[in-house]
């Protein structure tokens, strides 16, 4: 019964990708979020995952990675993005413990989700077997987790930026995702700018658009140019036709100018503003690309 | 009425009073006609469907008329008759001279010239005659020969060379005596070129050639069987001929009548059931399907749904044809789309399915996806689909109305060029990636313009304005000038070689009639061979909706609209014709071309060629020039080298400007040096130009002296432009030259480069003052398309220049395409921002910077690199044009952006 209730939320999720705030369906790559916090965060969940005799543990912000275990980055990318689409598509509750097979790790055997609402938005989950029992860890929840409950709120803050205030993004960047196709972590954001003043009301809408501008972007670029992160390049129509390696690539639309450029293991995609001059994105990219990258908070 | 009758009894009389020779009586047969010249078969109409026509066309007489198809048909046949006997027979040429010259019939000489007097006069008041036959003129053909069609058990010369080359050498007594003393002494001449072999696609053999040397060795016929038996099989075979002095005007030639020729065979040299046959093996079918139930009878016809279908003998894609009809309108129903195009996969093998509804019906594409891509095949049923459009009004009344013979033909054409039949070497399961000059052509709207100078284009304007003008009333009598009334020229346009010289058409017209010659391959035609016998007359069904805002009362006269297309030498003079303007004359009009137009076309291409003009040469230094307005530098040059050891400090190298190792220079051709020079020696007159405004901050500097030279640029080509002063080519003589205006891009580029290359210092005295790889102008409005030529290429030709090309022909295609789509159309949008805004998503240009690495040949430690950009943008008013451009990566953007908006004036 709660198993089929699971999987109808599942499927409208897959359903509703298009709508979703994460990116990882078209990358291939868990989104992940960048906090100041983060090294903090890191030692919370992997105190926890241990008291819950899990290797697996992760923290999650409004469905984007803040912290997790090194086994869990040890899970494929397709696990990855599963697992985010999961919790993200379950209903709210505050403790939930449901079946899941991992299509790579185990995939006859299933393992025990157990997630925890530990604030609004913000989850703590674990991947363990049939021994620690639900209501035994949820006793716990408290001692580990209430001396972090101020970090996690501003942790919190970061959202929907999901770059902390302290980087500067040039003013010019509407939306951004970057994605390591190496370690499939994926950081982007839709909402750079705080543009005070005129209607807030029609931010979430403008939002909406430039995420939709970003992904159809992102799979166009995907589909001709670069080479896809997840690494199932299927396709004789790609990249591979081309001679010679593309490393930028731009389009100009009369409404707004996306660049996309690619240097070792990290994809960059940017939406900037019709303003922008042409000849200015490239090193804008660059510059924001290192920025991201480099910062110690990088969770990429 | 009379000219023609008249002549043919005259033709007829000549040659029953001939006597015939038992040494050439075998070609007398008319039915048994492997006769060939300029690479065209003639045929008789009733045997292979085709006509058989040689005439004597002359300019002498003033109009021509066209007598009925029998009568010329008749007419035709004796003609050729006639010839064929006259050549065959030089020894009663003596006699016969002045009979000859009087019908300009064609008399070609052997071993001694005659000039009787009255062929001489005959000739000097032809312009196309004898004047270059007076040279005589050695052809060197290089043939693979064909030793699998060896049986092994050939005794005559005659034979081997047949089967080898296809030449079918002339035997005298039919090889019976031909060790005859008189007979070794005679010279090899061709008398026929086998259809389909190689010698008769490369064009150039003609019958009457005298055969002299092999691989350099002289031929006879003491030698000749010897000789060829020696022949190494592995090796080509150098074949020279002479060709044979011709007296009096070259006057007679065939009719290429479209639509009623073959084309297949006088274009790529095959016959259609032949390449039906080719065909046959490749899993490729075009099929017209139907769900109307046919009325009539309601028998257990199984075939009835299939209104047409090419190849015909095609069964395992016809058996499928219920799952394409079935997907197609079903689609429709639930999903109001119809299909576009869906993979099958066939015994392994993939095959692509393209589809086009119309009505009920529905028209399929299939071919294996091992020879053309998707993409390329929606193309090729999108403009199949124009064509008809074009030609019947819509597609279902052109598979019902029209005749099967003439789609089987158009649609072998397609196919054939659609899966690169011609090319035989091609691998297997490769798709061949398009280069430059194929993705050009790939699109039949388009066409190359021939860069010609304002004032040899102006020359060009002025000839076709006046035969636009139709003003020849002094010369005619009152019935053809009654005649002329019934047409009136909407527009002309002239191309040479396959490049468009000048158009004074509608955009919108010039496209169609691009398509035309495309699709029936007559362009490619006209570059490769003398097209004197093409002749096009078809009415064409424009789209009559374009007419808006009719005022109330008044109604458009119903017109119809007929192309003529007439070709010389590699001309052709296309001529949109639109009669009916009185209505009363509209239903009931003539389908043949009115003889007036015809030959003042022609005459209107000979003007051309008159000593004064000489277009050709102009066009000719055209094509093969490389010293252009527009130069293109070589990436070699760019290259950087750095060794993987010291990465760091090449980055260091790549940041700093250009390290010119010395191993790039050894890939550098010879003639790269002289060029260098060239180069030099316009940046040092550039350099001289930028010292003037040497006072101006550097960045002003810049845009001044890209100013003054586009301005300087577009005010010569306005001058062109304008002086087409009377009629229709004024609007669109400066059409043109917009896109000539594209010279101006290189130079603002190479002389903004000046300005920053003096500071890094070398670029200006190694003559690196270009960062321009290749630009391709597509004025997609017009259909006209500008591009360096293949050889302005070449001439820069290195590894890799060529991987360059390929790969910027590859992004033009994938940029092309992106622009298209997020323009406006609805099946656009869901490639490219469906969900996002229609009014911001109208893409206007993109970009891609590539990187190509590669190992030094020299020092496999050393990896170079080169790193360019390829961009194209759209420009929508006052037409939708394209322009992609491929440069070096260190040029500024914004000076990329100065060139583009200063070569069009936004």
């Amino acid at each position: 019964m709660v198993f089929d209730k699971v999987c109808y939320q599942l499927v409208d999720a897959l359903l509703l990708q298009a709508a979703s705030p994460l990116f990882s369906d078209i990358t291939g790559a868990a989104d992940v979020l960048m906090v100041s916090e983060a090294s903090v965060l890191q030692t919370f969940i992997e105190a926890f995952a241990e008291a819950a005799e899990s290797p697996y543990g992760c923290l999650l912000i409004g469905g984007r990675i803040v912290a997790a275990t090194e086994r869990w980055w040890g899970l494929t990318a397709g696990e990855l993005t599963l697992l985010s689409t999961l919790l993200l598509s379950l209903s709210e509750c505050s403790a939930r413990d449901v079946p899941v097979y991992l299509p790579h790790g185990s995939p006859a055997i299933p393992h025990r989700l157990l997630t925890f609402e530990l604030l609004r938005n913000v989850t703590a989950c674990v991947i363990c077997g049939p021994s620690p029992p639900l209501s035994d860890l949820e006793k716990e929840i408290s001692r580990f987790w209430v001396p972090a409950v101020e970090t996690l709120k501003s942790a919190r803050k970061t959202v929907p930026r999901n770059v902390p205030a302290s980087i500067e993004v040039d003013s010019n960047i509407l939306g951004f995702i970057l994605v390591n196709t190496l370690t499939h972590r994926c950081l982007n954001s839709v909402s750079l700018v705080r543009e005070g003043g005129r209607g807030q009301g029609e931010e979430p809408a403008r939002q909406e658009k430039r995420r939709a501008v970003l992904r159809s972007f992102y799979t166009m670029v995907i589909g001709s140019y670069f080479r896809p992160a997840a690494g199932e390049a299927g396709q004789d129509r790609g990249p591979g036709e081309l001679r010679h390696e593309p490393t930028d690539t731009y389009i100009v639309c009369s409404g707004h100018k996306c660049y996309a450029h690619s240097s070792g293991k990290y994809q960059m995609f940017v939406l900037f503003a019709a303003k922008t001059p042409t000849f200015a994105m490239r090193s804008v990219t660059q510059k924001t690309l290192n920025l991201l990258v480099k910062d110690k908070n990088s969770p990429l | 009425m009379s000219g023609s009758e008249n002549r043919a009894r005259i033709g007829s009389s000549w040659h029953d009073s001939e006597p015939s020779l038992g040494l050439g009586s075998k070609p007398q047969d008319s039915a048994s006609r492997t006769h060939l010249q300029n690479g065209l078969t003639r045929h008789s109409k009733a045997s292979d469907g085709y006509i058989l026509t040689e005439n004597t066309y002359g300019q002498l007489r003033l109009a021509q008329r066209l007598s009925s198809s029998e009568d010329e048909e008749k007419i035709r046949s004796r003609d050729a008759i006639r010839q064929k006997s006259k050549e065959m027979q030089q020894k009663l040429q003596k006699q016969k001279s002045d009979y000859s010259s009087k019908k300009n019939t064609q008399s070609i000489s052997l071993s001694q010239p005659q000039t009787s007097s009255a062929t001489s006069l005959a000739s000097a008041s032809i312009s196309n005659g004898g004047a270059k036959g007076k040279e005589r003129r050695i052809k060197h053909i290089i043939l693979n020969p064909e030793y699998r069609l060896l049986s092994g058990n050939e005794t005559s010369g005659v034979e081997i060379c047949q089967k080898l080359f296809g030449i079918t050498v002339f035997e005298y007594s039919n090889g019976k005596s031909n060790h005859h003393p008189t007979h070794r002494d005679r010279k090899l001449v061709v008398q026929s070129v086998v259809e389909g072999s190689r010698a008769f696609c490369s064009g150039n053999i003609s019958r009457g050639d005298m055969l002299i040397r092999i691989n350099d060795v002289d031929v006879s016929w003491r030698n000749f069987s010897q000789l060829l038996k020696t022949l190494n099989k592995r090796e080509k075979v150098r074949l020279t001929f002479q060709s044979p002095k011709i007296i009096g005007p070259k006057s007679s030639y065939t009719v290429l009548q479209v639509p009623e020729a073959d084309l297949c065979l006088a274009t790529l040299g095959k016959r259609l059931a032949h390449i039906q046959e080719e065909l046959a093996h490749l899993n490729c079918v075009a099929m017209y399907l139907t769900l109307v139930q046919s009325s009539s009878e309601s028998e257990l016809d199984q075939m009835e749904d299939v209104v047409y279908a090419f190849p015909p003998g095609e069964e395992t894609l016809t058996a499928l044809r219920g799952l394409f009809i079935t997907l197609s309108s079903a689609l429709l129903d639930v999903v109001e789309q119809p299909a576009v195009r869906s993979h099958l996969h066939l015994n392994k093998s993939r095959i692509h399915v393209a589809y086009r509804q119309c009505g009920r019906d529905v028209l399929v594409f299939a071919m294996p996806g091992n020879r053309i891509t998707p993409s390329c095949l929606e193309k090729v049923l999108n403009a199949f689909t124009s064509l008809l459009v074009l030609l019947f009004g819509d597609v279902q009344s052109a598979f019902q109305d029209c005749d099967r013979v003439w789609l089987d033909k158009i649609m072998a054409l397609t196919f054939h060029r659609a899966l690169e039949l011609d090319t035989a070497h091609r691998k297997p399961d490769h798709i061949q990636w398009p280069s430059l000059t194929s993705m050009l052509t790939s699109d039949p709207w388009n066409i190359r313009l021939l860069a010609l100078s304002s004032k040899d284009r102006l020359l060009c304007d002025e000839i076709l304005n006046e035969f636009e003008a139709m003003d020849f009333d002094d010369f005619l009598d009152d019935v053809d000038l009654f005649a002329r009334r019934k047409y009136v020229i909407r527009g002309t346009s002239l191309y040479y070689k396959g490049h468009l010289i000048t158009s004074h058409l509608f955009e919108e017209h010039q496209r169609d009639v691009n398509l035309f010659l495309h699709s029936h391959e007559l362009l490619s035609l006209s570059s490769r061979q003398e097209v004197n016998q093409v002749f096009v007359w078809h009415e064409l069904k424009f789209n009559q909706d374009a007419v808006t805002s009719v005022p109330v009362g008044y109604r458009p006269c119903v017109t119809r609209n007929f192309l003529m297309v007439i070709g010389l030498h590699h001309y052709y003079l296309s001529v949109l014709v639109e009669a009916g303007s009185s209505p009363d004359q509209s239903q009931n009009l003539p389908a043949r071309p009115l003889p007036l137009l015809v030959e003042q076309g022609r005459a209107t291409l000979a003007q051309l060629e008159t000593e004064e003009v000489h277009m050709s040469q102009c066009c000719e230094e055209s094509l093969t020039s490389t010293n252009r307005d527009v130069v293109l530098t070589c990436p070699d040059q760019f290259c950087v080298h750095h060794s993987p050891r010291s990465r760091s400090g090449a980055k260091e190298t790549t940041s700093n400007g250009k390290v010119m190792s010395p191993h790039n220079r050894p890939t550098l051709t010879s003639t790269k040096t002289s060029i260098d020079a060239q180069l030099l020696s316009r940046s040092r007159s550039k350099s001289a130009d930028r010292l003037d405004d040497r006072d101006v901050s550097s960045h002003q500097d810049a845009s001044i002296v890209i100013r003054r030279y586009g301005s300087k640029h577009s005010y010569g080509s306005n001058d062109s432009g304008g002086s087409g002063s009377s009629g229709p080519s004024k609007g669109r003589g400066s059409r043109i030259s917009s896109a000539t205006d594209l010279t101006s891009i290189s130079h603002s580029l190479s002389v903004v480069n000046i300005d920053k290359g003096i500071a890094p210092g070398g670029r200006l005295t190694r003559g690196h003052d270009n960062y321009l790889f290749s630009y391709v102008h597509l004025d997609e409005g017009a259909g006209v398309l500008v591009a360096p030529t293949d050889l302005q290429l070449l001439e820069q030709h290195s590894y890799i220049q060529a991987q360059v090309l390929d790969n910027f022909a590859l992004a033009c295609h994938k940029i092309k395409n992106l622009l298209h789509c997020s323009v406006g159309n609805e099946a656009g949008k869901s490639v490219f921002l469906s969900q996002a805004d229609e009014a911001e998503t109208n893409a206007l240009e993109a970009g891609t910077l590539f990187r190509c690495s590669f190992q030094s040949s020299q020092d496999k430690r050393q990896v170079s690199s080169l790193q360019y950009w390829v961009v194209g943008r759209t420009f929508s008013s006052p037409r939708p044009q394209l322009l992609f451009v491929c440069f070096h990566e260190s040029t500024d953007q914004s000076m990329v952006e100065t060139a583009f908006s200063l070569t069009f004036g936004t």
